[in-house]
């Protein structure tokens, strides 16, 4: 017998002459031809009837491999930012690797998924930029995240997934032989977050066991969501046989639901199917139907295959069998209906069914009603499940409500149909491309839609009402208010002729509208009755009471001193109604906490202490997943709060962790700013001045990267790194951001006028910080006099006072006392009737001080001073304008021959300066005064050792000019960018940047 | 007459060697310009690619005149050919250049499975195979790299080789029968 090594090439030939043949006979014929071959050919038969024996089971047609792909990749390979470590696994459609990120910033290893080059086609990178920004956003403890997407050098596309160490649920469940109630536990986890991501029209797919794992401490991980969608290609409908297009397309087929395997459109129920494969599987060790073998005969079977049958009896064991028999049963029953729209709508419907059999409730699964009447009234007319499934799941499931108020029977069903065959006519007409998931054609359907209502439903107002409202609600929900505004306008007319309608629908109807309007008025008048209202109905009205509260005050959260009231009750009534569970107490809570803070009186550091437990509570038992945006904010307030309220340092661990996870979770959207401006605020307060700077030129830094947030949010953000700046005592660092918004401000259209306003005002009053802290002091005052003329023209006393604060030490720096002291009284009267921000407090006497002591009068001096002896709670430690305020003090002192308590004062600003700017201006000025508190105080040889300057230097001793020169020579960016590079930035932030839009969620 | 028609007659004819050259020496840039290209826009060449590069080649000499539309059989088989020394060539020099890179080598940890073939080298074995082929059977040979090489569909194998449909069609089962069998070794 000849093996395969030895075959000679003469053997060669003999063995392509025997199986041409060979493969002439058939089968039966075989045997016999065989025999009566020639000794000399008989070392080869076993050889030929292998190949014979293969060559018959193969169907297809054998496959070679691809001409001149891309290579596969090998450990230590560099996809893309990664760096490959080991093959995790393979499956049909692609590899999968551990991998590193290459700077090792991030400490985080992924899981790298490479498409295998046969399942690449033209519309990957298409499909890679449209389903994944969707898939990155999905954002739960149980889903496995898609982090990152793109191409590697070699043009291999590739998706980098968080990494789960687990094994599938069903290794999991046997190796602890877990009990039934146990699986069944673990099981509604996994149909959580199934939920969670159909609620974002994110279908699976592809689940299976093998794609639901589970890590050593019971923590399901869902692994794949969505990504086999963009991994194939949809063939075009009608351009593929049904063979085809199964062959072609990698589907699990024990898990593929009869629709899937016809190659019909794939939609929410689709999972539900493959969800209860796997539930029985999970619980009777079996699945339900035997595997078909050969793609043919997966077809014939998916056509004919009636009902499941019950887990019950594919149990192994009679105690198991016991424990299913019932209920289960019919859960998994109703899952694995051959029509999808008998099985459960949702994810979320089958949980709350398992749920209900763990307590011993009874289970819905055999409910029928008007949700089943209208999808049979729909499936009897062929709807296309595909096209905008989730647009009108989403839109249906709103109307139950008006389905379910009418309580005759044939009410339902007549509403039902006449529903449904309106809906039905918008969705055949719309656009045939409509088998995409895409948000945009969710929204061109949901405008189809709208339009449609008015016209065709002419005789039943109290249907355009409900359809209205429920098609302005998911606008609302897609963050689109007008045009849900123009809906609701309309379905309150229309309720005006539909008395049947229930009261609670209607409020809110109009408490959304109050929500979603642009009118003030309107606002006014749609939520002050409708929030009357709600209050009379009571506990049933309970989530659209505290919508509309939160609705009414966020209008006006602006100087309004009881605007925390509607807060307050919003947030009692949350806790009470909904528990601290629901995401609106959060929400409420949140708001609350936003409003209290500081630049509002000093009593409320009193509530604020009252507000902060409540709010502890209700984060530590609220039910959202960590990185939820609204748990971000909140969490932001809170640390926010703690600083407000003296606990620095844990407020800014919780700012700084907040910042971590939002960057982590690649939100660089405004949980993210607003969460680095608290922390930068925090930093600055706790004296942490570097550390600031650098927060908010992160911050910076990244708006500068992302071009769609656009002019306005670099021009608020730019505004707080120069005030910051400034407040450091670098004006030459602040200048170019002021040379930004002046650009900002003369880009504005025409209507911006109050913005506009606004940007004059930043730009006039750092321009004359800038001026007297460079020693520009003339034009410093010809600025400063006639901004105060034209605030005062204005009427605007806060701008004013602004100006008053520099007005002081500009009048003093050119020699005009006598009006230096009436501005900073000025600015000080101001101050103290409004309340203004204790810093600004400390600035102001700072700068009386000295105009006291420049006219001679150093017990005035002194005694301002003593007015603010005590720092405000909440800073321990001091920033530039409190090291002036000691400096001031020192020197007053010190002028009293008060040497000895002059010298800590003193001792305190120099510390400041040493420490923030060893080589500015600010210490030789400080260092001047303190060495000669010093001696005066008898410590010559200390006061030596400072090396102090010989003369007293000025108040505001500029820059050399050279320097000033030097920096105004160079472009704003330039200077923007040395600012940008000079303050230390987080790693992981950077890393995000590098990263770019695309890769970022909202 | 064109001078590629002639290239291809004469070599036809008398088997001359030093023709069958030239025409390699005239096809073989233009295919691999053209499969570069391929390569660079997608990232791979599939046997689609293959296929329209040969026939974009038979266009533009078609229109140069260096070609005559008679023996368009002929170039096609003897384009598939030359399609596959280009890809051959390709593959050896990206082997080649990958193991030069000596950090690429890094010790794979255990547990991880076998690592299949690269792809590259899977190719490079059926070259290989076919090259045996043709010493088994150069009509074979010839139908295997039409097919794989140049993609082409069993009728326009059967114009080029002159051959009948259901001939190309036992042909290549069988080839890739022994194909598999070559690899597999």
């Amino acid at each position: 017998m000849k093996i395969l090594g030895e075959l000679s090439a003469s053997d060669w030939r003999r063995l392509n002459g025997l199986l041409e043949l060979a493969l002439e006979r058939s089968p039966d014929e075989l045997d016999a031809w065989f025999a009566q071959l020639v000794p000399a050919n008989a070392d080869l038969v076993p050889l030929l009837r292998r190949m014979i024996a293969e060559g018959m089971e193969r169907d297809a047609e054998l496959s070679l491999p691809p001409l001149g792909g891309p290579m596969q990749p090998l450990a230590g390979d560099l996809v893309g930012p990664y760096r490959l470590v080991r093959e995790l696994g393979r499956g049909g459609m692609a590899v999968v690797w551990l991998a590193d990120r290459i700077d090792g910033t991030l400490e985080r290893q992924v899981a790298l998924k490479i498409p295998s080059t046969e399942w690449t086609d033209q519309g990957l990178a298409e499909r890679i930029r449209s389903e994944c920004a969707v898939l990155a956003s999905l954002n739960h403890p149980n889903i496995a995240q898609l982090y990152d997407a793109g191409w590697s050098d070699s043009k291999a596309p590739y998706l980098a997934l968080e990494f789960v160490d687990g094994v599938s649920i069903g290794e999991y469940c046997s190796a602890r032989a877990l009990d039934v109630p146990a699986r069944v536990r673990l099981f509604i986890d996994v149909l959580r977050a199934v939920s969670y991501a159909h609620a974002r029209l994110v279908v699976h797919r592809d689940l299976k066991p093998a794609n639901v794992l589970v890590t050593h401490d019971g923590r399901v991980k869902l692994l794949d969501f969505g990504i086999a969608k963009v991994l194939s290609s949809e063939a075009s409908a009608g351009g593929e046989s049904e063979l085809t297009r199964v062959s072609g397309r990698p589907i699990t087929l024990a898990y593929a639901a009869p629709e899937q395997v016809l190659g019909k459109p794939v939609t929410t129920a689709t999972d539900i199917y493959a969800l209860g494969v796997m539930l029985c599987e999970l619980l009777t060790g079996q699945r339900p139907f035997r595997n078909a073998s050969g793609t043919r005969t997966a077809i014939e079977d998916a056509l004919e295959r009636g009902d499941a049958p019950l887990p019950s009896s594919l149990a192994d064991r009679p105690a198991v069998a016991r424990a299913l028999r019932g209920d289960l049963d019919m859960i998994v029953r109703k899952a694995l209906r051959k029509d999808p729209e008998q099985r459960f709508e949702t994810a979320a419907a089958f949980a709350d069914d398992l749920d209900r059999t763990l307590s011993g409730q009874p289970i819905r699964a055999q409910r029928g009603g008007s949700w089943y009447l209208l999808r049979r009234f729909v499936r009897r007319n062929r709807l296309p499940l595909g096209a905008g499934a989730g647009v009108i799941a989403a839109i249906v499931a709103g109307l139950c409500l008006a389905l379910v108020e009418s309580r005759r029977a044939e009410q339902q069903a007549e509403n039902a149909a006449a529903i449904g065959s309106f809906v039905l006519s918008v969705i055949q007409q719309a656009d045939p491309d409509a088998t995409q998931e895409t948000r945009a054609s969710d929204l061109a359907l949901l405008q189809t839609l709208a339009e449609r209502i008015g016209k065709d439903l002419p005789q039943r107002p109290d249907l355009r009402f409900s359809l209205r409202l429920a098609v302005a609600t998911a606008y609302r929900n897609r963050g689109e208010p007008a045009p849900a505004t123009t809906l609701l306008r309309a379905a309150l007319a229309d309720a005006h002729s539909a008395p049947q309608l229930a009261p609670l629908d209607v409020l809110r109807a109009r408490a959304l509208l109050g929500e979603t309007s642009d009118d003030d008025h309107e606002r006014t008048a749609m939520l002050d009755p409708t929030i009357v209202a709600l209050r009379a109905i009571g506990a049933p009205a309970a989530a659209v009471l505290v919508d509309a509260l939160i609705a009414r005050k966020r209008s006006d959260m602006i100087g309004d001193p009881n605007a925390d009231g509607d807060l307050r009750e919003a947030l009692a009534v949350a806790q009470a109604n909904l528990g601290l569970r629901d995401e609106r107490t959060l929400r409420a809570a949140d708001m609350l906490a936003n409003m209290l803070g500081p630049g509002v009186r000093e009593k409320n550091d009193e509530a604020l202490a009252v507000l902060e437990p409540v709010i502890r509570a209700v984060m530590a038992a609220h039910s959202l997943p960590p990185g939820n945006p609204t748990l971000l904010h909140a969490e932001s307030n809170y640390g926010r709060l703690l600083c407000v309220l003296g606990r620095t340092d844990e407020g800014l661990a919780l700012l700084d962790q907040v910042v971590a996870t939002a960057i982590e979770r690649h939100h660089d959207g405004k949980e993210l700013r607003s969460a680095m401006l608290y922390l930068a605020r925090g930093q600055k307060n706790a004296g942490q001045m570097n550390a600031a700077l650098g927060t908010l030129s992160s911050i910076y830094a990244l708006l500068a990267s992302r071009s769609p947030y656009g002019e306005r949010l670099r021009y608020f953000y730019g505004n707080d790194l120069s005030h910051a700046l400034l407040q450091a005592r670098r004006p030459l660092e602040a200048e170019p951001f002021v040379e930004e918004t002046r650009v900002f401000r003369n880009a504005l259209p025409a209507g911006e006028s109050k913005l506009r306003a606004e940007a004059e005002f930043q730009i006039g009053h750092r321009m004359l910080w800038i001026h007297l802290l460079l020693g520009e002091y003339e034009i410093a005052l010809r600025q400063g006099e006639s901004l105060v003329a034209q605030f005062q023209a204005d009427h605007n006393p806060y701008y004013e006072y602004v100006a008053d604060l520099f007005m002081g030490d500009i009048y003093l720096a050119n020699g005009r006392p006598a009006e230096a002291q009436a501005a900073a009284e000025a600015a000080l009267r101001y101050a103290l009737s409004s309340g203004q921000r204790a810093d600004d407090q400390a600035m102001i006497y700072a700068t009386l001080s000295r105009i006291f002591l420049a006219r001679g009068n150093a017990a005035q001096a002194l005694a301002i001073t003593d007015q603010q002896a005590d720092k405000p709670a909440g800073s321990a430690a001091i920033d530039a304008d409190l090291a002036d305020f000691h400096l001031a003090r020192g020197r007053a002192l010190l002028a009293l021959n008060r040497a000895a308590e002059a010298q800590k004062p003193l001792a305190q600003a120099y510390e400041f300066w040493r420490q923030f700017d060893a080589t500015g201006i600010g210490l030789r000025r400080v260092t001047y005064w303190y060495a000669q508190a010093l001696r005066a105080g008898g410590d010559a040889e200390r006061s030596r050792q400072l090396h102090p300057p010989d003369r007293p230097p000025g108040d505001f001793p500029p820059p050399a000019r050279g320097a000033i020169e030097a920096a105004r020579s160079l472009a704003p960016q330039a200077r923007i960018a040395a600012v940008l590079s000079r303050y230390p930035r987080r790693a992981d932030l950077d890393a995000l940047i590098a990263l770019g839009p695309a890769a970022a969620g909202h | 007459m064109a001078e590629v028609t002639h290239l291809l007659e004469m070599a036809r004819e008398s088997g001359d060697r030093a023709a069958i050259d030239q025409v390699v020496a005239i096809l073989y840039p233009d295919l691999h310009r053209l499969a570069m290209a391929r390569l660079a826009r997608n990232g791979t060449i599939t046997q689609l690619d293959a296929t329209s590069i040969v026939h974009e080649t038979y266009e533009r000499l078609i229109r140069s005149g260096q070609l005559d539309a008679a023996c368009r059989g002929q170039f096609l088989a003897y384009a598939s050919q030359v399609m596959r020394s280009v890809i051959i060539d390709h593959v050896r020099k990206r082997r080649a250049e990958r193991r030069g890179g000596d950090a690429v080598q890094v010790t794979l940890s255990t547990g991880v499975m076998n690592q299949a073939a690269s792809d590259d080298s899977d190719v490079e074995r059926v070259n290989d195979a076919i090259e045996e082929l043709e010493a088994a059977d150069p009509r074979l040979k010839r139908v295997v790299e039409m097919r794989y090489f140049g993609g082409f569909e069993e009728r326009e194998i059967a114009e080029a080789l002159g051959l009948t449909e259901r001939t190309v069609r036992r042909d290549w089962k069988r080839a890739q029968l022994l194909l598999q069998v070559m690899i597999r070794r």
